[in-house]
């Protein structure tokens, strides 16, 4: 298994306020990982780095290249969906597919064709007469046909209805994902994609707060639903966040055996939300 | 080695006219009026007037004259090859000129409009570098302008011709003789193309400044074009009541045609004498070597390389709005 994308100190400023501030992480083949933080907290920023969008100090390694250097060369093998719309109103389906096929070496027209032909998209559409939902369709099918190490999304269902998202991730799954391949995505809808990652890495004021593996995180975080009288022998522990759930405390702890806290009540495995919402808001404390 | 132009270049150039469909449809548009027009009055001359010689009365109370019309009869050599250059060059300058104001707000859009949607985005998700890109859109404007612009005037050039054959042989004016010189034509389609390319290149300066302030602008590209080079032309004449700016900027505009060819506005408009030999001598190939050694043609190109550089260093490094 090859690392895909090292980044070692990556920092990136913007005047005094550092989005990114000495962050180190690895990218491995063949995972889907989920790039959590709330609003502002350096994702689009990470992105950005890793796909030569944006300017940063620091090392950052992304399939043998450097992505100031020499962005066109690493699209030959990284594929990316920004938030919906970002294909132009003009563009006729025909020729997006025309045009994709005449610049990248590693696209097949008939795997597109055959995306799109699962979809109410015509050929002779322009992008402004679809809906939000078709576009993105239209989008996704583009970059599936693409034979791609590393496919980079940032909040791709952005503006969606359920059945576009839901079929969104499926047809990723199902058609695009493979041991070869990566896929970093960032959504503010986690509950939706926790099912599908390999690896959560969260993001916040900067830094990179947790970085693991599912199986990891399953096994770190635990939640446990205790009746009031043990709550002080759960205090003990030092959860890391706690809420009251019809009289019962809910304590959500890391780093603590699963049998240890089997002896406090019932025991759950937290959602990424809610681990989430515990380590960002430990972090505001 | 690899060839320099590839597929991969023409589908840039291609996805430029998908996007600015009026690169190729306002000439198109504008030669078809102007069909429309000249058959309708050669129509009009012809049904108005069953009984041909003599005046006339055209459309719309115009008045045709024999006099007015011009007689090939015996016509030489040197007349209808200076009457081929003079409509070549007339309809040639009107193409142009259009083709000017078309290519002008093609280019302050070319690097702004993808901003603005963000699709340049996805542009730039594709693995193509942003020079590749903006010398693309610049290829667009300097030569792919430059083959449509040609196309359009000899395409409507011919057109003309047969209206007026066909008008000439109902008026019993004997206009073939032009037919029997048709290296009037080749040669003075050969000088056109000749002149649309001198042109272009000479343009360069200011095609690359367009470009420049297309992808520098945060909103209204146009009063970046057009509001930044007056206001320095006024602070100059303000500050040192002089006014260099504006004389090399505009008077540049002009200058290509006295070098490209020997035309000097003052001889050609001159009256009587061999109007046959002044046209002929004025639309002549001119110095090609004197033109190619003139130090403004390489500053201005020097000048657009600048610019064009300083666009795609703002496609690279700051490509959002």
């Amino acid at each position: 298994m090859s690392t895909f994308v090292k980044a070692t100190g990556l920092t990136k400023r913007y005047g005094k306020l550092a989005a990114l501030d000495r962050v180190d992480f690895e990218i491995q083949e063949g995972c889907i990982v989920g790039l959590i933080g709330p609003n502002g907290a350096g994702k689009t920023t990470a992105l950005k780095a890793i796909l030569g969008l944006t300017d940063f100090e620091g090392g950052l390694n992304v399939l043998g290249h450097d992505p100031r250097r020499s962005r066109h060369e690493l699209m030959r093998q990284v594929c990316f969906i920004a938030d919906v719309a970002v294909l132009p109103r003009w563009l006729k389906v025909s020729n997006a597919i025309e045009y994709v096929q005449a610049v990248h070496p590693g696209f097949s027209r008939e795997r597109a064709l055959h995306f799109l032909e699962r979809t109410k998209i015509k050929q002779t559409s322009r992008v402004g007469e679809l809906s939000k939902g078709m576009v993105t369709q239209l989008h996704l099918a583009l970059i599936m046909a693409i034979d791609a190490k590393l496919l980079v999304l940032d909040e791709p269902t952005l503006g969606l209805d359920i059945l576009y998202r839901k079929e969104f991730y499926t047809s990723l799954l199902n058609d695009y994902f493979d041991a070869q391949r990566t896929i970093l995505v960032t959504t503010h809808q986690v509950e939706e994609i926790e099912k599908i990652l390999t690896h959560l890495m969260f993001i916040d004021g900067g830094k990179v707060t947790l970085n693991r593996s599912m199986e990891e995180v399953a096994e770190e975080y635990t939640e446990v639903l205790v009746p009031q009288d043990k709550a002080a022998a759960a205090h003990a522990l030092k959860p890391l966040h706690e809420r009251e759930i019809f009289g019962k405390k809910l304590y959500l702890f890391e780093g603590v055996t699963r049998e240890e806290l089997a002896k406090l009540g019932e025991i759950h495995t937290p959602s990424v939300a809610d681990i989430f919402v515990a380590k960002v808001k430990g972090g505001m404390q | 080695m690899k060839a320099i132009v590839t597929r991969l270049d023409k589908t840039l150039v291609r996805r430029e006219f998908w996007e600015n469909r009026s690169l190729w449809l306002v000439p198109a548009v504008v030669a078809g009026i102007l069909t429309v027009l000249s058959l309708y009055m050669v129509l009009a001359v012809i049904i108005g007037h069953p009984q041909p010689g003599g005046d006339m009365n055209g459309p719309v109370g115009m008045h045709f004259s024999m006099d007015n019309l011009p007689d090939f009869s015996n016509a030489d050599d040197r007349a209808v090859t200076a009457f081929v250059r003079g409509s070549t060059f007339f309809l040639g300058f009107i193409f142009s000129t259009l083709m000017q104001i078309v290519v002008f707000f093609y280019l302050i859009d070319s690097l702004y409009a993808e901003r603005r949607d963000r699709s340049v985005l996805f542009w730039r998700s594709m693995p193509v570098s942003d020079a590749r890109t903006v010398l693309a859109k610049l290829a667009t404007a300097l030569i792919a302008v430059t083959v449509i612009t040609f196309a359009v005037t000899v395409a409507f050039q011919v057109v003309l011709l047969v209206l007026q054959l066909i008008l000439g042989a109902y008026l019993g004016v004997h206009p073939f003789v032009v037919l029997e010189y048709p290296g009037a034509f080749l040669l003075s389609w050969l000088l056109l193309a000749y002149a649309l390319l001198v042109k272009a290149l000479w343009y360069l300066p200011y095609y690359g400044w367009q470009m420049l302030a297309s992808s520098w602008a945060k909103k209204v590209p146009f009063l970046w074009a057009v509001l930044v080079p007056l206001g320095i032309m006024f602070a100059e004449a303000w500050v040192f009541h002089t006014g260099h700016v504006a004389h090399v900027v505009f008077g540049h505009a002009a200058n290509w045609m006295r070098l490209a060819f020997n035309f000097n506005p003052e001889t050609v408009f001159q009256k009587g004498g061999d109007a046959a030999a002044v046209v002929d001598n004025a639309m002549g190939p001119g110095n090609v070597l004197q033109l190619l050694a003139s130090p403004e043609l390489w500053i201005g190109t020097a000048l657009a390389a600048v610019f064009v550089y300083g666009a795609i260093w703002l496609r690279r490094n700051r490509a959002e709005i």
